[in-house]
């Protein structure tokens, strides 16, 4: 029996080995071509996940633009009812259709810090009732449910 | 996605329902399980997170719960498979109905296409307006049943 659950968990760390080789080789190709697709539009310079900080001039239709070099760039919104005048805004470095930026505002920043707190409080939560139904044999290196959870 | 707490908080109202102890703490764990491999794990180590990014498709997920499997005597196996399982599918159908930041959507069918989807009835954080209508459902819920033990 401990020879089948060590082939299978084997089987499962090369699955999971390769698996991520193919997405990081696919993700690298997707990056590489951002970047050459960044350089091209606009002047704007920068990498996905890198921020660039500017203020909000005008919005309209889900749309909302700023100055970048004296220029007036128009970029794209998923929460134009968030975004307004004013806001300061950062870019990331995805693209859509026809080299349009995707961005999201200030406000937004600070909402997904929010969620990561959030979401690290529900996982405390989740594993603090899956402890309470189970203990860890460490004999035979397994879970046991707990009869009396 | 959704946060986890608010993933938590959807399906604690059904585990309960339908689902004895300990049994329902795996159907928990199942409903974190995705965010907590690949966004935890990337969050702390970010420069391997393309590897630990199919841990939150259906095939990464169905290997990730056979893995999970070994870690328990044979004769749980399939009950493992099936709580775990049907907590990964409660996660997942609050992911598939949300609009992402830029575009796009999940690989569903990961590693055979590349092709994604998302229905974009709400967005990435928008989880954070509901949670606490749910978390008062919830409280809610608890405080009936304890009245009604009593």
């Amino acid at each position: 029996m401990k020879i089948i659950r060590i082939v299978i968990s084997f089987l499962c760390i090369l699955t999971f080995y390769f698996m991520g080789l193919y997405t990081k080789v696919r993700y690298d190709g997707e990056k590489d071509a951002m970047r050459f697709r960044l350089s091209v539009s606009d002047g704007l310079k920068g990498e996905e996940g890198r921020f660039l900080y500017k203020r909000v001039v005008e919005t309209k239709e889900g749309y909302f633009s700023f100055y970048l070099k004296d220029k007036l760039v128009w970029v794209k919104s998923q929460h134009p009812h968030l975004i307004k005048v004013g806001d300061l805004v950062s870019l990331y470095g995805h693209f859509g259709e026809g080299n349009i930026f995707y961005a999201e505002g200030f406000r937004l920043e600070r909402l997904r810090t929010i969620k990561m707190g959030v979401s690290a409080f529900g996982c405390l939560i989740a594993f603090l009732l899956y402890f309470k139904g189970y203990r860890f044999n460490f004999k035979l290196f397994l879970w046991e449910p707990r009869e009396d959870a | 996605m959704p946060d986890t707490l608010t993933h938590l908080l959807i399906v604690i109202p059904v585990g309960r329902r339908f689902f004895q102890r300990p049994w329902l703490y795996l159907f928990y764990l199942g409903t974190i399980l995705p965010d907590l491999l690949s966004r935890g794990l990337s969050a702390v180590f970010k420069s391997v997170h393309d590897y630990f990014a199919p841990l939150h498709t259906p095939v990464g997920l169905m290997v990730l719960v056979i893995f999970f499997m070994t870690f328990f005597e044979r004769r749980y196996w399939p009950k493992v498979v099936f709580y775990l399982s049907l907590g990964i599918v409660f996660h997942l159908i609050p992911d598939a109905l949300q609009s992402h930041i830029y575009g796009g959507g999940y690989v569903w069918f990961f590693p055979f296409s590349w092709w994604t989807y998302k229905k974009g009835l709400f967005e990435t954080d928008a989880s954070l307006y509901f949670l606490p209508v749910l978390l008062v459902i919830v409280i809610f819920i608890k405080a009936r049943r304890s009245i009604k033990a009593r």
